[in-house]
């Protein structure tokens, strides 16, 4: 059922640019690609039980890739994409060793510490990155609708091979290493490894985002991968739900539209509100919004109702 | 004499701290060796040393005459070393389906089959789709044996795996430890109850303070269990063989 509301939900982002303004569909751009890094950062936290703070920087080694192909007269975006997702997933693979050995909130701390080191380098290395100046990359695709559906096709494909993986035999390892790494590891499992290949593949889904964040607003600068982008990144994965991709992913978008909607309308009070938000989640729904066991409410609403509370009178 | 699995002159421990203190032991191909000991004499310890889930300080495990001491758990359990742990400790998102699937993979030419484990254990047959926090603790516990049999162990560590359960169940599992001995499978068996491991083992040792401190064959135990009772502090005597 949920995977039949997914295609007139698909249909119906693809409409959007045609409904709405130029600066709209290119925030919505942008929170796509917000929503795909969110899945990267689901699939370490729900998933594999690497609780992250630190994917902003295979996000942003991707999207310095992607910047510096588009200054070296590289049009084509899925060689972008591609060199994205390898450089994030390089990134990840070096970095690597000093997250698959630690757990819970020392990954938390280890991961925080690899993504301030990677803004630290993007502020300082200005020959590669532009400094805190940032690249102004020439734009590939002429339109911001263009733009928008591009994006909106590769988060779509991207998202439903994670989907294929989590369902196949590499899902379940993970998921049975999440519960009891030690009776994996005694049922001759190299939970390692498979800790290892996933946050590799996790870089490179960040890394796609990169190069999508830099089609999209054609310019990455240090501030797009600062603290508040991986808090917030964390923050909606919480609430959409870390062991649902989707609901990461909509999650993750929901709480940047927020961010910007509510600075808009209270500025200098978004962050509190959010805060409060965070923290409702955390109390009434622990497992996110798609963790949410909504058939039980569903239940009880009709236990509660007017005609079911007769029906009990009657029979006492 | 061939020894299945040897251990010889093990220290380990937690945090520089020594629980074993050389401890020596022995599974005979194809037998089951009981250990027995009160809490804290360092059995789980040793269950965990020997399947690579704790690094050893020194010592020598063999398995099929190959040193494994401290190499990493997966290798040693590719190597024939299965595991039951203490307290079942099932996947509890996975389903009946989904742990079968998982301990056959990797495993090639299966003495242990999925279809063999199911004959064996038929109830889990009837629970495939249901998750592990679903079952009761005796499925669990069958389910827990289906899982290590499928990583096609030579030699099965079971730790305290009557613990928490029914007495008709405990007395199944029992009756499930001598058929795999049975079918030519070497077990460490872990028990607090001396009773229990006079049932189905053909030696038992006692571990008190990290040390091996007696072994014997169970026939020598069952008529005169006054050494061994007196090591686990038993005061009552054993029940009579009907």
């Amino acid at each position: 059922m949920k995977r039949l509301l997914l295609v007139p939900a698909v249909a119906f982002a693809a409409a959007l640019p045609w409904l709405v303004d130029d600066y709209t569909t290119a925030t919505l751009a942008r929170l796509l690609v917000l929503g795909l890094v969110g899945v990267s950062v689901a699939l370490l936290t729900g998933v594999t039980g690497l609780p992250t703070l630190g994917q902003t920087a295979p996000f942003a080694a991707g999207a310095y890739a992607a910047a510096q192909l588009g200054l070296h007269d590289v049009a084509n975006e899925p060689v972008r994409l591609l060199a994205a997702a390898g450089v994030g997933a390089a990134f990840a693979l070096l970095t690597a060793p000093l997250v698959v050995y630690a757990r819970g909130v020392i990954v938390l701390m280890i991961t925080l510490a690899i993504g301030e080191l990677a803004i630290t380098v993007a502020s300082r290395w200005k020959s590669v990155t532009g400094g805190t100046d940032g690249l102004i990359a020439a734009p590939t695709l002429d339109t911001d609708r263009a733009r928008y559906l591009y994006t909106l096709a590769v988060v779509v494909v991207l998202v439903a091979l994670v989907l294929l993986a989590l369902r196949s035999p590499a899902g379940l390892l993970l998921r049975a290493s999440r519960d009891d790494e030690a009776r994996m590891r005694a049922s001759g499992h190299p939970v390692t490894a498979y800790l290892t290949g996933a946050y590799a593949a996790a870089g490179g889904i960040a890394g796609v985002g990169g190069a999508l964040l830099v089609t999209t607003q054609q310019y990455v600068s240090p501030a797009d991968f600062s603290f508040d982008t991986a808090a917030l990144l964390l923050l909606g994965v919480v609430i959409g739900g870390a062991g649902s991709m989707l609901g990461a992913a909509a999650g993750t978008a929901f709480v940047f539209a927020a961010r910007d909607w509510l600075s808009g309308l209270l500025p200098g009070h978004a962050p509190l509100l959010l805060g409060a938000l965070f923290v409702v989640t955390a109390y009434l729904l622990p497992r996110g919004v798609a963790g949410f066991d909504w058939r039980r409410l569903g239940r009880a609403a009709r236990a509660a109702s007017p005609g079911a509370m007769r029906r009990r009178n009657q029979e006492a | 004499m061939a020894f299945a699995l040897r251990v010889d002159g093990l220290y380990a421990g937690y945090h520089g701290g020594r629980v074993l203190h050389g401890v020596g032991l022995g599974v005979e191909a194809g037998t089951v060796q009981a250990l027995v000991g009160r809490n804290g004499a360092g059995k789980t310890t040793l269950v965990h040393a020997i399947a690579g889930l704790l690094r050893p300080y020194s010592g020598v495990v063999e398995i099929g005459g190959t040193d494994l001491a401290g190499r990493p758990a997966h290798q040693v359990a590719r190597a024939g070393v299965g595991i039951v742990p203490q307290g079942r400790r099932v996947f509890p998102s996975l389903t009946v389906a989904e742990h079968l699937k998982l301990a056959a993979r990797h495993q090639e030419g299966p003495m242990w089959t999925i279809k063999g484990v199911l004959e064996l254990l038929p109830r889990l047959g009837e629970r495939l789709s249901h998750r592990g926090d679903q079952l009761s603790g005796g499925e669990q516990q069958m389910l827990a044996i289906a899982r290590a049999l499928l990583t096609q162990p030579r030699v099965l560590l079971l730790d305290e795996p009557s613990e928490g359960l029914a007495l008709d169940l405990a007395a199944r599992v029992r009756g499930l430890v001598a058929d795999l001995a049975r079918a030519g499978l070497s077990l460490l068996l872990v028990e607090q109850r001396l009773d229990h491991a006079i049932e189905v083992a053909d030696r038992i040792a006692v571990l008190d303070y990290g040390r091996v401190v007696f072994d014997a064959p169970t026939a020598q135990v069952r008529a005169d269990p006054t050494t061994v009772q007196s090591l686990l502090s038993i005061d009552q005597p054993l029940p009579q063989r009907s």
